[in-house]
């Protein structure tokens, strides 16, 4: 499944990439988040409670933050199991200035589900992947014009 | 029954065989008193859940169980270490390179399809065990998977299999006649691509285990529901390095198989090593998503098709490239991309035909011999092919089948690979199909339909039901394959009450072997099918058996029925030695009825009680000679012949029924769904031993039919590798609501080939598959349409009927 989308948030790009680039930010806008280590600064784990239709559960994530190119450029990995499911994601982000002194940012992720909620939760998973990950940048965007 | 084409004189009485009394298993099976493998409770029995693998394709890294091991109630985890310790892989039936695949009851090094079992776990309940696989961390490696037949051959391709270094895994040009001659002489030549979808049995009753190792004696029982637990024993006892006399195989009441059950030994093995490492015995009952994503579907296939037709509609020859989706493991495969060898020129009377066939693994779910297994695959290929060979010339479809026909007088006919059709009349069975669903009223009206805006069609096919198997075929996959033939054992007694008894070892799973056994013995002993006990299900310290003991491919009215007749005769013979000394007569003057051995045309008579105490009490008055004792075993042995392995021909299965089906659909152009207007089946099986249990059996079989012609497909996302069809909310099994009303009539052509005339019924081939594809064509026949896949859901023919039309505009 892949998903992108464009937004722009009233706050100067440096200002932007120094919030993104902390993982305890980003992990704030996971869903219902559980716990949160950071063993390192450029990865972090994540327990979050995320399901589509009635197949809920605990999944366990691990992210990477990778290739960062401050304060233009990065990527995150990440891979997550619970619940007899498998979550793989691949998210990048591309920041650029706007005119009027804020920034656009352009995401990009590709997911790949497998297991219990891919195949019995298939019906309703692209619009609930969907709803997740626009809801993470949403988030982003309202912690920092907030 | 209307016509009866009976000509063969049958030696045995007949007061029983073909009468159709009521099953002796329905009121214990429909009255929740059948016996399964989930009703059997050992002391201090474990429950078992396996964790599945979420990828299709994936290196497995690491397995930690520790968390897992520490919830309370868990006894016992298995993972590829353990199955490593206790296991040698399975062997395979392919030659060099494949053979040299590795399978094992669990995923070793990677994962090759979503829901391949990785971690089992005994615990005190399952619901412990089902918690405990979440405990389970496994780290895959994510590889790419491949999910497509074709791109599986790509040079460039994933390898499921790194081992064997392809992904095909088995190619062979089979080639008879003169295939070049007949395209040089035609006037025209069709092609066509096809595809045949997955789609499975969905039996009642999943896969079901309980393994019990006894430490003092070294026996490993396993209760199971496997179909076949015979060809099981050999491939456990290998795998296992285990002697066979310490392996006890016992099947209870089977609910449903449909071949999936074949392939049950992964499970069998998988929980017997759980039971072994937890020292208590262990239960294991598969749930419907993991029957789902398990595999045991049929053979997805791929056809390119060439016809070489005269204008008139004469097939003179028809070459075929053959590419069949195994999945991920080969099990019994490549056996499914062979069969359509039982069947090669299915009904039709074309000499000439070459087969290019290719069995390709991918990352899907391994498949089973699935009822009609390889044949239905090719037979639809035929039938496809011949109604467009029809339509392509401006012909009536129905007029080119009848045309092409083997004709009666032509039985027993040899097809082109050598298999021997034994008796039949084809033309006169799908003839009597259509007049049962009024085809000339239909024909008739059907162009006004057309002007209305209604597209309703009439399709009718007949695909012959191939039973009792010639082992030798799979000699031409692999010359060094050690099986041949095909054998059954029966032993039956007459206790000291005069009651006879019949252990024939058969694994039925619907298909009422009791009864019609008894039916049998009870026409040779002059008695009720009521007199008559047959030992129920199977035990294999019970039941005598062979390496082809089973249920399957069609055979038991030919091969278990040819087991019990033997014995029958025989225990007969020595009853009758008794008798005569007691009577002082001749045993050829003597009769049996009514629990009575009487000379002839008298009222002298011993009854069977008097006989037998004869034999187990009273010994000393025996005549001389006579081992005391009434107990007998016959071993039936099916009179086939190894296959010419120069030009790859065998006779490859004894009998042949097959069912012609008629029906009437409309289609919605709004929708694209289909509704059956009116449904007939003429069905054939030679002397059915019991009409009502035939009748059943056709029904189920008309039943799957239409659910894989219209509902059931296993889809997998192409990209993931993930099955999507993975409930019954998407998989769709149909109910009753689905079904319509079946018109069933008989016809009877003995078989010239066993003893009573029987053949075998239990798979009736899914004829549906045919004649509904061919009723949609002809419903949208105005649009052009061509049907050419197996699996028409609305939404395909909704996709079809918009492109047709866009191209009229």
């Amino acid at each position: 499944m892949h998903f992108e989308g464009t937004f722009d948030i009233k706050a100067p790009r440096q200002k932007v990439w120094d919030f993104i680039s902390i993982p305890n930010n980003v992990a704030k806008c996971l869903p219902d988040l559980q716990k949160l280590e950071v063993p390192a600064p450029d990865r972090f784990k994540a327990t979050v409670k995320a399901g589509v239709g009635f197949v809920k559960g605990t999944f366990n994530f691990e992210f990477t933050m990778l290739d960062m190119q401050p304060p233009t450029h990065a990527k995150l990995s990440g891979h997550g199991s619970g619940t007899g499911s498998t979550v793989d994601l691949e998210t990048a982000i591309d920041l650029s200035d706007l005119p009027d002194g804020g920034t656009r940012m352009a995401w990009k992720a590709d997911a790949k589900v497998g297991g219990l909620i891919a195949s019995v939760g298939q019906r309703l998973l692209e619009g609930a992947a969907q709803k997740l990950v626009s809801n993470l940048f949403a988030c982003l965007k309202k912690q920092l014009e907030g | 029954m209307t016509e009866a084409l009976l000509s063969k004189e049958i030696p045995v009485p007949r007061k029983w065989v073909g009468t159709p009394i009521k099953a002796k298993e329905f009121p214990r099976l429909i009255t929740g008193q059948g016996r399964y493998v989930d009703d059997i409770k050992i002391p201090n029995m474990l429950y078992a859940a396996l964790l599945r693998s979420p990828y299709a394709h994936a290196k497995i890294k690491r397995i930690d169980t520790s968390k897992a091991e520490k919830l309370p109630g868990v006894v016992a985890i298995v993972t590829q270490e353990d199955v490593l310790k206790y296991c040698k892989p399975y062997p395979q039936i392919v030659p060099p390179p494949a053979d040299k695949l590795l399978d094992y009851c669990i995923a070793v090094d990677k994962v090759r399809f979503a829901g391949e079992p990785v971690a089992a776990v005994a615990a005190t309940e399952r619901a412990i065990a089902e918690d405990a696989c979440e405990l389970i961390e496994v780290e895959y490696e994510p590889l790419p998977p491949v999910m497509d037949a074709e791109e599986a051959l790509k040079p460039d391709a994933p390898l499921v299999h790194e081992e064997v270094g392809t992904n095909l895994v088995w190619h062979e040009v089979f080639d008879y006649g003169d295939v070049d001659k007949a395209f040089a002489e035609a006037d025209k030549v069709i092609s066509l691509k096809l595809h045949h979808h997955r789609y499975g049995g969905a039996p009642t009753e999943t896969h079901a285990v309980v393994a019990d190792y006894d430490k003092g004696t070294g026996v490993l029982t396993i209760y199971c529901n496997n179909q076949m637990p015979m060809f099981c024993m050999a491939l456990i006892g290998l795998s296992f390095n285990m002697p066979t006399d310490k392996i006890r195989i016992i099947t209870p009441d089977i609910g449903g198989g449909f071949g999936s059950k074949i392939l049950s030994y992964t499970y069998m093995m998988l929980i017997s090593i759980l039971a072994m490492k937890a020292g208590r015995p262990v239960k294991w009952m598969e749930d419907r998503r993991e029957n789902l994503a398990s595999g045991t579907h049929c053979n997805e296939a791929t056809f390119y098709v060439e016809a070489a037709v005269k204008k008139d509609g004469t097939i003179l020859g028809i070459k075929a490239k053959t590419l069949h989706d195994v999945g991920a493991y080969l099990r019994y495969e490549p056996v499914g991309a062979l069969l359509w060898i039982q069947v090669s020129s299915g009904p039709y009377r074309f000499k000439n035909l070459r087969m290019d066939v290719n069995a390709i693994v991918t990352n899907k779910g391994p498949v089973a011999p699935i009822r009609g297994y390889g044949r239905i695959q090719h037979l639809w290929m035929l039938e496809r092919t011949v109604e467009q060979v029809a339509r392509q010339l401006g012909l009536d479809p129905i007029e080119v089948k009848l045309k092409n026909y083997v004709r009666p007088e032509e039985m027993p006919y040899v097809s082109p690979s050598g298999a021997t059709y034994d008796s039949g009349d084809y033309p006169t069975a799908l003839k009597k199909a259509l007049q049962m669903i009024n085809y000339d009223e239909w024909r008739r009206k059907q162009p006004e339909l057309w002007r209305q805006g209604r597209f309703v069609g009439i399709g009718a096919a007949l695909f012959q039901d191939s039973g009792t198997n010639n082992f030798a075929q799979v000699r031409l996959i692999y010359k060094n394959n050690p099986f041949s033939g095909n054998s059954r054992m029966a032993e039956m007694w007459m206790d000291e009450f005069g009651r006879i008894i019949v252990a024939v070892g058969s694994n039925p799973h619907g298909q009422c072997h009791e009864t019609v056994v008894s039916q049998v013995v009870a026409d040779v002993f002059g008695v009720t099918p009521d007199d008559v006990f047959v030992v129920p299900g199977f035990d294999s310290w019970v039941h005598g058996w062979t390496g082809h003991s089973g249920s399957y491919a069609s055979q038991f009215a030919v091969s278990g029925i040819g087991a019990v007749l033997g014995a029958a005769k025989r225990l007969r013979e020595k009853i009758a030695t008794i008798a005569a000394h007691m009577l002082k007569a001749k045993p050829e003057d003597l009769e049996f009825k009514e629990g009575k051995v009487c000379v002839k045309g008298t009222d002298r008579c011993v009854a069977f009680w008097q006989v037998a105490n004869l034999a187990y009490r009273n010994n000393l008055e025996l005549p001389e000679g006579v081992e005391p004792g009434l107990r007998v075993i016959y071993t039936w042995k099916a009179p086939f012949k190894l296959p010419d392995l120069e030009k790859k021909t065998v006779n490859a299965t004894l009998t042949y029924s097959y069912q012609a089906h008629a029906c009437v659909v409309e289609v919605d152009p709004e929708t694209g769904k289909v509704k059956i207007l009116d449904y007939a089946v003429v069905d054939d099986c030679g002397v059915p031993i019991n009409p009502h249990i035939v009748e059943g059996q056709v029904h189920g079989s008309t039943m799957n039919g239409i659910a894989a012609a219209l509902f059931e497909e296993y889809v997998y996302s192409k990209d993931t590798g993930q099955l999507l069809a993975s409930t019954f909310m998407d998989y769709l099994f149909p109910t009753a609501l689905e079904i319509p009303d079946i018109k069933v009539d008989h016809m009877i052509s003995p078989s010239p080939f066993t003893e009573l005339g029987t053949k075998g019924v239990g798979e009736g081939s899914l004829v549906p598959l045919g004649s509904i594809a061919g009723a949609i064509e002809d419903a949208l026949s105005p649009l052009g349409v061509v049907i050419t896949d197996s699996h028409n859901p609305p939404e395909r023919i909704y996709r079809m009927i918009k492109e047709a039309q866009k191209k009229r505009k």
